[in-house]
């Protein structure tokens, strides 16, 4: 699945998530992490990353850290307060979206059954 | 993974200069990710995975992303500044400024002339010059890594958050001026004299308010952004 329209939706939930896993991560970090977890299933563009973070560390969700790396400057995102309790809303309002959406998939899909 | 070639490194500052980004927060997080991912990739496949950065990187697509950081590092700037008064100034604080409210109108009923009360009323535009310098240096000792990296890339490379902060330094001076000259134009056939002391007290007040919380931002934003 490579839907980009799909992923657009879950962008913001992929990232909280990954950050509540992961202290600090840049950038490139996250989306090769999103490429390694899906084994390359699901690819996040950095043309939807990048206004995404900007747009999450606007809202108060994510804090940066800037530190020198080998002769460059390296941009981390971390989460703040806001952008913990945010996680965990943003995760059950995902799964509530998926569980509905196997129902109207498949009207006898019951939770819980494999 | 796989340092790169002084020569790769140079084609990558060639190909990000062409996009005449002037965001140094969007320079150094575009510069970051082609060096991480080419990192990734054999010295062969240097050049192909280059144009496909570029292809993703567009000179419209970073140049939204720029206009966008801007806009969202202005209104980060106004609401900081409004948290900071907000919060920072709670009823413990508001205490302090109380009795800072009435030494300095003390003093400035003890002023004699119109050159005591301008000297009261240029006290925090002094402070806020100092800060001015100070910012100045500490952003240009910031910048200086990434103005050197691309060096001659021909526009002026600044911090997205620091403009805000300077064009919010020049406000005061701006209303200081309005301040002191709209009511001798308006009120030419009125004696001011009496208002004078508590007036120049009033604004003085509200000046070091607004410069202190300024300086508040600055510091805040100083932890995690480029100023």
């Amino acid at each position: 699945m490579s839907n980009n329209n799909l992923i657009k939706g879950s962008l913001q939930t992929i990232i909280l998530k990954l950050l509540e896993e992961n202290d600090r991560m840049y950038g490139y970090e996250i989306t090769q992490r999103v490429k390694e977890l899906t084994e390359g299933e699901i690819k996040i563009t950095e043309g939807a990353l990048y206004p995404a973070l900007h747009k999450l560390e606007a809202e108060g969700m994510l804090t940066t850290e800037i530190q020198q790396v080998d002769n460059r400057v390296r941009k981390y995102y971390s989460l703040t307060k806001d952008g913990q309790k945010e996680v965990s809303a943003k995760m059950s309002e995902l799964q509530s979206f998926v569980g509905n959406l196997q129902r109207i998939l498949d009207p006898g899909w019951k939770p819980g059954l494999a | 993974m796989r340092p790169l070639t002084e020569i790769e490194l140079q084609e990558i500052r060639k190909s990000i200069m062409r996009k005449e980004i002037s965001s140094a927060e969007i320079l150094m997080e575009i510069y970051d990710h082609y060096i991480s991912h080419l990192q990734e990739f054999s010295e062969e496949e240097f050049n192909e995975q280059l144009v496909e950065l570029d292809q993703k990187f567009t000179y419209g697509y970073c140049h939204s992303l720029q206009f966008r950081f801007i806009k969202k590092a202005k209104e980060e700037i106004h609401q900081t500044q409004w948290m900071v008064i907000r919060k920072y100034f709670c009823a413990s604080r508001w205490m302090y400024l109380v009795v800072i409210l009435v030494l300095v109108f003390y003093v400035a009923m003890q002023a004699r002339t119109e050159e005591e009360l301008g000297i009261l009323l240029l006290s925090p535009l002094i402070l806020l010059l100092i800060a001015n310098i100070a910012f100045g240096y500490q952003n240009f000792k910031k910048l200086r890594p990434i103005k050197k990296t691309f060096k001659g890339i021909g526009i002026l490379i600044n911090s997205s958050l620091a403009l805000p902060i300077s064009e919010r330094m020049y406000f005061p001076i701006l209303m200081a001026q309005l301040f002191v000259y709209v009511p001798k134009l308006i009120f030419s056939q009125i004696d001011l004299s009496p208002f004078l002391p508590a007036g120049a007290a009033a604004i003085t007040v509200l000046l070091t308010l607004y410069v202190i919380s300024l300086l508040e931002v600055w510091k805040i934003k100083s932890k995690t952004a480029l100023i």
